[in-house]
């Protein structure tokens, strides 16, 4: 398969999975670049012991968890800044923007990605590749390298978190 | 909690945004002729260890003084003044 098979077959999987962790398209659209030029870099040793998709689904979620981290750390780095120097660019922080989200949906969805946000990452990845992506218990437990059982109580403690966050908000 | 599931499986699918590819193709070619090799890299790491290595080897062994003959040679006098007086 060639890049650009590649690309033409898996650009909107890439772009909808990056969006369920950003909520925002150009962060998505970013993310989405990274992930495709780490799969042409890498595609000639791409060895067949997996899916392709798999295998693109690990890049993406790797990018996806890689580039929130490192904006979690520019806005640590710009509210030390504002402290010091009085530079308070750290406020203008990105507003919720899916584009998938339906607008008589978004208050809700807004509140309840705030949550799924606040979760570890392994239950954050679970819970979206089952409940968003409609992904089965082993095609997660592939992905994430993990059992099924594990996938499963992964799920489950997202869910249990998440209901505990929107239960005490009320 | 089952609601509120439910919401998220009303999520749509969008497509990505278009010229995404030509981006990417871009972005591609900027890193690969940003990319110095691991030859050069290497190349350039030893010379510098080696470079290093002199220095050290020239201030801990050397003697300090010029060679004598050579610096009449040249007129290099061994001491400050600007003119032969």
């Amino acid at each position: 398969m060639t890049f650009e098979e590649l690309y033409q077959e898996y650009k909107d999987l890439v772009f909808n999975l990056t969006l369920q962790y950003v909520q925002q398209a150009e962060d998505a659209e970013e993310i989405t670049q990274d992930v495709f030029v780490s799969v042409y870099q890498s595609l000639s040793n791409f060895k067949h012991q997996s899916k392709y998709s798999t295998w693109i689904y690990r890049i993406t979620i790797n990018k996806s968890l890689d580039f929130i981290r490192s904006r979690k750390r520019k806005k640590r780095i710009a509210f030390v800044t504002g402290i010091f120097f009085g530079d308070h660019n750290f406020s203008q922080i990105k507003t919720f923007d899916h584009p998938g989200v339906q607008l008589e949906q978004k208050e809700v969805l807004e509140k309840i990605f705030k949550h799924i946000n606040a979760l570890p990452d392994r239950q954050k990845t679970a819970l979206i590749l089952s409940k968003i992506e409609q992904l089965s218990q082993q095609e997660i437990a592939h992905i994430m390298n993990l059992s099924t059982k594990a996938v499963e109580s992964l799920v489950q403690r997202a869910k249990n978190n998440l209901q505990q966050k929107l239960d005490s908000e009320g | 909690m089952k609601d509120h599931l439910a919401a998220l499986e009303t999520i749509l699918r969008v497509e990505a945004p278009p010229f995404l590819f030509t981006r990417i193709l871009q972005k591609v070619q900027r890193q690969s002729t940003e990319y110095v090799s691991p030859r050069i890299a290497w190349a350039f790491t030893l010379s510098m260890i080696t470079l290093v290595i002199l220095n050290i080897a020239v201030v801990s062994f050397g003697n300090g003084k010029p060679d004598d003959d050579f610096a009449k040679y040249m007129h290099l006098m061994p001491h400050n003044s600007l003119y032969h007086e």
